[in-house]
């Protein structure tokens, strides 16, 4: 007979409740239900209603639980009694009150204000809260705010800027039916809103979409996808060059309306690249066959000529089309098969059966509205981008696009909410039930135009003069931000800046870095070069919630709550998150759904206290209240100091009205209403020119170059052209047989950046997986090399080595290696990540000749050999 | 590329100069203090001086640097720079105002947004 054994009575939940917030596993912001039971949150789960998850939640944000709950955190202040630093070198922290570290560290910013306030170096990648931190900078009046990694390859957001003003991408996959993954994997839980967009790729593959993965390495979306086109990393302007030329030479398949009238594509360029322009309002001219003159493009002109050459005031003119028609021929199916290795034959079939699906000239009825229906079209992410001609790769891909004119349409591309609610184009609506946001701000929220007709980014990215710029300065900023016109991260030069800022002219060394959730020391390429950067510091204060690579190089060491501990107000910014594809506009608040650890305090407090004792208290109130809009019942009074969340209560306030205060908000959690059809699809309505041809480009190169030579500054402005091409990375060829191998980096669905290693639950998913922790070898590749499963093997290249086990695998192009994500940490204060998996970040050297001088982007294919080596 | 010192100077006020003209402390919030080299300052204007002349004597004083971070090429301000006079923040048509006799004009450079990854 079985033996009773008595089970303790649990005692009574005293507490037992479910909290609306929202996740920070990474930049999609969930909405979440956190279950907290007597103070301990016990599960996590996405909130049904939120729009940004459906209810979904990564594996990312369930394991969120336990770095919320990470033994190792650190809970006090902590000051540094080593003074050596460098890789591996312990701190040796000791404990410090805080009201001691504040004064330390106010003290020092305090002389630095006075002396040249550049002196201060800002390094977050907090993007919850990076509105905060970029006023805080703003205040205390440095430019170098921005040190962050190369997370997105860089050359991504200048490509949309330049092409759709705005900063991130989707495709609408309620209606595509042909989607073309180039170097990315949207809808596999990467990209924007990944759980919203995930169940839409389901969705949209069960209804019969075909999905084309380009990419050298068979990822999560290769897998899945009806057809993987494994290609030659670095090459893929010449995939997509040569689909165009197949569009538009040989199957004259594009949408020449949309060209006419959308684009500069029936521009007047004259001999020298530049445009034929009128000459009393200096604006681009196009040709009036009916009248069979040139006219201004903007003079009302029915059907501009769209191919063909002009003689205008004696100066012979090509279409911008023509031009582009001519300059694509060089990208035969056969020459860009030698290039990408992706056999002719699938370029032409792919080129067809894409150009087909588009449906150029299909319109199609929605909420009583008629639209074109243009349901195919091409996104790309790091793997396309992350080369030294990283923004020629993306504006390639973006003519694929543009040909079959599917911008901001049904079933096509579009760029993140290039219109808002409070948008005032045709169709726009006036009434949002009672959110006063856009009446109290009068933010037009929609894209503008520029004199010469181009597309201009939206007022909500911010207070940025027009982009790109007309002029070119001398810069005196860390990240020459003058010299880098277009870009939109400036990091890699940063860092190169610190090193040697009289080489570029900088007119002061840095004295003191902040930093916060930014893992520099693993997140950019070579180690040691970021370390030395570091030294060169004189001193480091960081804050977080935990003692990663970078911490350690810290001279102070203040700890940051953990998301769910912390209280930050609208996190999400509409630039990177907020896809239409959710179907609705929503605003969330993420509260604290546990007490917070020890001493521990949100790092913006902190920083709103240092402003107070650094002296500049009411200068960040003053830029607070300009940067937030907020309205003049809220303003924020110069000489007090304000909380986060009465900020946020403001902030609120002015936003969404009496009725939406923080309370209101902690309370449901969210704020959503319904995306009409203009909203999702304002393509025929929005002004402003898509570029096919960019005259601008090749403009801003020239008084970049005449800058960086009056400042005796080597600088190539030679990818500053107005057609983008093909040309190969510095590794496209070896240098040597040894290096036969070509190493590329890739994203694992279930970790972001490097913050996830040191989970414990998603490092036991990654030693489990067949892939995560490894280096993917192909099989032929293997066999050839005498390689099997699971050898331990050194993966070398010519800026430095790491180690992996070998996984052999048909799902990786045979001349690559794959390594993903950002692991093979070293942190002391991480020791579940601990030499866990390979640092693909140390193979990469940094250095201007494997720069994108327009983007910034890091080279990030090189070529590698393998060594086996014993353990 | 017009001038833009002098396109501020041609919307100067005619005015008379005499001792008893405003005074300003002039506040620099953002980047801007460093590209003068200070926080803030004071300056004495002629009678009748206007929010312009301010603008106008502060790029007589700082050069292009200064010009280039506050003004477009057509001399307009740029949209990233606001300005408060004793507090109020002024549009671009109060750009005519004229300086009260004892006042604080603050000039606010907002950075631009670094946003990619
Ligand atoms: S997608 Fe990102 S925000 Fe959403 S649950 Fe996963 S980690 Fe959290």
């Amino acid at each position: 007979m079985a033996k009773t054994v008595p089970v303790p009575e649990r005692p009574a939940a005293i507490e037992d409740v479910w909290v609306p917030s929202v996740c920070d596993g990474c930049r999609s912001f969930c909405g979440i239900k956190a279950h907290r039971v007597n103070g301990v949150v016990v599960k996590l789960e996405g909130d049904a209603g939120n729009p940004a998850n459906l209810g979904r939640m990564c594996a990312k944000g369930q394991a969120a639980l336990m770095s919320a709950y990470d033994p190792s955190r650190p809970a006090v202040p902590l000051k540094r009694t080593n003074p050596q630093k460098g890789i591996g070198v312990d701190p040796k922290w000791v404990e410090i009150s805080w009201d001691k570290a504040l004064d330390t560290v106010a003290q020092r910013l305090r002389k630095i204000r006075e002396e040249d306030s550049r002196k201060l170096l800002i390094h977050s990648f907090d993007r919850s809260v990076a509105k905060f931190v970029r006023t805080w900078a703003n205040a205390f009046g440095t430019p170098n705010h921005h040190w962050g990694g190369y997370y997105c390859g860089n050359a991504l957001h200048p490509s949309t800027y330049l092409t759709v003003a705005t900063h991130q991408q989707e495709i609408d996959l309620d209606y595509c039916n042909y989607c073309v993954l180039i170097g990315n994997q949207m809808g596999f839980m990467a990209g924007v809103n990944p759980n919203s967009l995930s169940i839409k790729m389901a969705e949209a593959r069960m209804r019969g979409m075909k999905v084309v993965v380009v990419d050298p390495v068979g990822t999560n979306a290769s897998m899945k996808a009806s057809e993987w086109v494994p290609i030659r990393p670095g090459t893929d302007a010449a995939f997509a060059l040569a689909l165009v030329n197949q569009l538009i030479n040989e199957l004259n398949l594009y949408d020449a309306p949309f060209l006419r009238a959308r684009t500069n594509a029936a521009f007047l360029v004259g001999p020298d690249g530049y445009y034929g322009r009128d000459k009393a309002s200096g604006k681009p001219l196009v040709w009036d066959p009916q009248a069979g003159a040139a006219r201004p493009y903007d003079a009302g002109v029915a059907q501009p000529a769209l191919e063909g050459e002009f003689v205008v005031d004696g100066v012979p003119c090509h279409t911008a089309f023509q031009l582009l028609k001519e300059h694509v021929r060089a990208y035969t199916p056969e020459r860009a098969a030698q290039i990408t290795t992706v056999p002719a034959e699938t370029i032409r079939r792919i080129a067809q059966e894409y150009g087909t699906a588009a449906c150029i000239g299909a319109n199609i009825t929605i909420e009583g509205m008629e639209l074109p229906y243009r349901p195919a079209a091409a996104v790309f992410f790091r793997g396309a981008v992350a080369h030294k001609h990283g923004t020629h790769h993306g504006l390639a891909i973006q003519l694929l696009n543009m040909v079959v004119g599917n911008m901001f349409v049904v079933g096509g591309y579009r760029a993140l909410n290039i219109v808002g609610p409070g948008w005032t184009g045709a169709g726009a609506r006036e009434d949002y039930s009672g959110v006063s946001y856009f009446a109290a701000v009068k933010i037009p929220w929609g894209p503008g135009a520029s004199a010469d007709g181009y597309i201009m980014p939206i007022p909500p990215l911010g207070e940025r003069q027009p982009y790109p710029p007309e002029e070119v300065h001398a810069p005196d900023d860390l990240g020459l931000l003058a010299l880098y016109p277009v870009a939109t991260n400036i990091s890699p030069q940063v860092q190169l800046s610190i090193l040697d800022p009289h080489k570029f002219t900088i007119p002061y060394e840095t004295e003191m870095l902040i930093h916060c959730r930014a893992n520099h020391m693993t997140t950019k390429a070579t180690p040691e070069l970021s370390a030395e950067a570091l030294r060169r510091i004189p001193f480091q204060v960081s804050l977080g919630p935990e003692l990663d690579e970078t911490a350690e190089f810290a001279d102070i060491f203040l700890p940051d709550r953990h998301a769910l501990e912390r209280l930050d107000p609208f996190p999400q910014s509409t630039n990177s998150n907020m896809a239409a594809a959710t179907g609705f506009w929503y605003w969330t608040l993420r509260q604290p759904v546990k007490e917070a650890l020890g001493q521990t305090r949100h790092w913006i407090e902190v920083l709103f206290e240092l402003a107070e004792r650094a002296g500049f208290l009411g200068d960040l109130n003053q830029v607070l209240n300009v940067a937030l809009h907020l309205s003049p019942e809220h303003r924020l009074d110069l000489k007090q100091r304000y909380s986060l969340e009465q900020v946020g209560d403001r902030l609120a306030q002015t936003q969404f009205g009496p009725g939406h205060s923080l309370a209101w908000f902690k309370k449901e959690g969210y704020l959503k209403f319904k995306r009409r059809a203009i909203e999702a699809y304002p393509g025929p309505y929005i002004q402003g020119r898509h570029p096919v041809y960019f005259e601008h480009l090749k403009r801003l190169g020239e008084k970049v170059k005449a800058v960086a030579d009056e400042l005796e500054i080597p600088w190539d402005v030679s990818d500053y052209q107005p057609l983008p091409e093909w040309k190969p990375c510095p590794d496209y060829e070896a240098s040597s047989p040894d290096y036969d191998l070509l190493a590329v980096n890739y994203k694992s669905p279930f970790h972001s950046l490097s913050v996830t290693a040191q989970n414990p639950w998603l490092n036991e998913l990654s030693q489990h997986h067949a892939y995560v922790y490894k280096v993917m070898v192909n099989r032929d590749t293997a066999h050839r090399k005498g390689l099997k499963d699971g050898d331990l093997v050194e993966v070398e290249s010519a800026g430095g080595k790491t180690r992996a086990r070998v996984k052999v695998t048909e799902c990786i192009h045979p001349e690559v290696v794959g390594l993903a994500g950002g692991f093979g940490n070293w942190a002391r204060g991480r020791p579940v990540a601990q030499g866990q998996g390979p640092h693909f970040n140390s193979l990469i050297p940094l250095d201007t000749k494997r720069m994108d001088y327009v983007s910034t982007a890091v080279d990030a294919c090189i070529r590698v050999k393998l060594t086996k080596v014993t353990p | 590329m017009p001038d833009q010192a002098s396109t501020v100077t041609r919307r100067r006020t005619p005015h008379r100069r005499t001792a008893a003209g405003p005074r300003t402390r002039v506040v620099y919030i953002g980047p801007l203090r460093a590209t003068v080299g200070k926080g803030e300052e004071t300056t004495a204007l002629p009678t009748g001086a206007t929010v312009t002349d301010l603008l106008a004597h502060l790029i007589e004083t700082y050069g292009a640097p200064f010009r280039d971070r506050v003004m477009d090429r057509e001399g307009q301000l740029l949209p990233n720079i606001h300005l408060f006079l004793d507090g109020e923040e002024l549009g671009e048509q109060g750009l005519d105002t004229p300086l009260p006799q004892r006042g604080e004009m603050s000039l606010l450079m907002m950075l631009h947004p670094m946003e990619g990854g």
